[in-house]
């Protein structure tokens, strides 16, 4: 019983450490998105992200058509940020159900019967 | 386990193509995987409970000095997320596997991580892991020469820790991969192989792996050896 608790305790102890990996990894991407408005038959460029100070969607006027490479790399962060999430998510479920078997009562009763053992 | 060693597949095939696998060594529960295939026998079935990938760099001083790789950004393709432990180290995260990079400490240790500079990553010194680089085993897998510690070795290496372990599910899973891979090898003929790499031990280290055998009452192991 103290293997599988030491097994799950380890397992646990990744799953945290994974879940803020990524966690540091989603703020580390380019914030928002980037998007294309023609107005008057004029184009202008924004980037659009939430604020969660204000709780509003920003829109930020950028002066100029931004560059391939730079449109390149908000459509990669677009990607990734999506399956950091999606990790993130599966992660947390992870910790919440390892949490739980811990708990368990099983557990518990092992844990006095080896102490009265000893 | 079956999408663990996919992504296993697919960090070896990437480290492959970015021409580093010649300069490291796939060490861990990972590698007695290869054991079985390297013997072609259905008779080892390694318990492989880990979610460590763990690559050992033999001579991290003089690794690829031609090479100027970044793994970091290798491992980045294949949605990898970098972590900052506290002591320095950087491991690779994925959803179920980590990628961490070892060396072996030699003397009185450096004390912390090491940069390796021809793949800009830095590694863990651990103890004892010179025992793994000694003596190389190339298994071919998919087109990919890859290098894993000779078993003998490893088992023997696997012994020695399991005694300098303080959590019990580590020891006794120390334990048992070196007692079923000892056992394995027997039966692989391989006995003068155990034999003469025990004697060739160091006597304090013998004497270690002695007694760690005789506290578990498989001191035997070695004598039909």
């Amino acid at each position: 019983m103290e293997m599988l608790k030491g097994v799950l305790q380890e397992e646990l102890a990744n799953s945290r450490r994974r879940v803020s990996a990524f966690m540091a990894a989603l703020k580390e991407l380019p914030k928002g998105s980037l998007h294309e408005k023609e107005i008057k038959g004029k184009k202008y460029f924004y980037r659009a992200y939430w604020d969660p100070k204000s709780k509003k969607n920003i829109f930020e006027l950028l002066g100029d058509k931004p560059s391939e490479k730079l449109i390149a790399s908000y459509e990669k962060a677009k990607a990734k940020r999506a399956s950091y999430k999606n990790q993130i998510r599966v992660l947390k479920l992870q910790v919440h159900f390892l949490e739980r078997v811990l708990r368990a009562r099983e557990f518990r009763i092992a844990e006095a019967c080896s102490k009265k053992a000893a | 386990m079956q999408e663990n060693f996919a992504l296993l597949k697919r960090v070896l095939k990437k480290l492959h193509d970015a021409g580093c696998l010649n300069h490291i060594v796939l060490v861990g529960s990972w590698a007695s995987y290869f054991y079985g295939l390297y013997f072609k026998s259905h008779d080892y079935r390694p318990l492989i409970r880990t979610s460590d990938i763990d690559f050992l760099i033999p001579n991290p001083r003089n690794v690829a000095p031609d090479l100027d790789l970044n793994l970091g950004r290798v491992f980045e393709e294949l949605d990898f997320v970098k972590h900052f432990d506290r002591s320095g180290l950087i491991k690779y995260e994925s959803k179920s596997l980590t990628i961490e990079f070892l060396v072996p400490e030699i003397g009185r240790g450096s004390g912390g991580p090491i940069k390796v500079k021809g793949l800009n990553i830095t590694a863990q010194p651990l103890r004892f892991l010179n025992m793994l680089s000694e003596d190389l085993l190339v298994v071919q897998y998919e087109g990919m020469r890859i290098k894993v510690p000779d078993p003998v070795a490893y088992a023997f290496y696997k012994l020695i820790v399991s005694g300098r372990r303080f959590k019990k599910d580590k020891k006794a899973k120390d334990y048992d991969t070196a007692i079923d891979l000892i056992r394995f090898l027997k039966k692989q003929g391989m006995s003068r192989n155990i034999t003469s790499y025990f004697n060739s031990l160091p006597k304090p280290w013998q004497k270690k792996v002695s007694s760690i055998l005789e506290g578990a009452n498989n001191l035997e192991i070695l004598e039909n050896a």
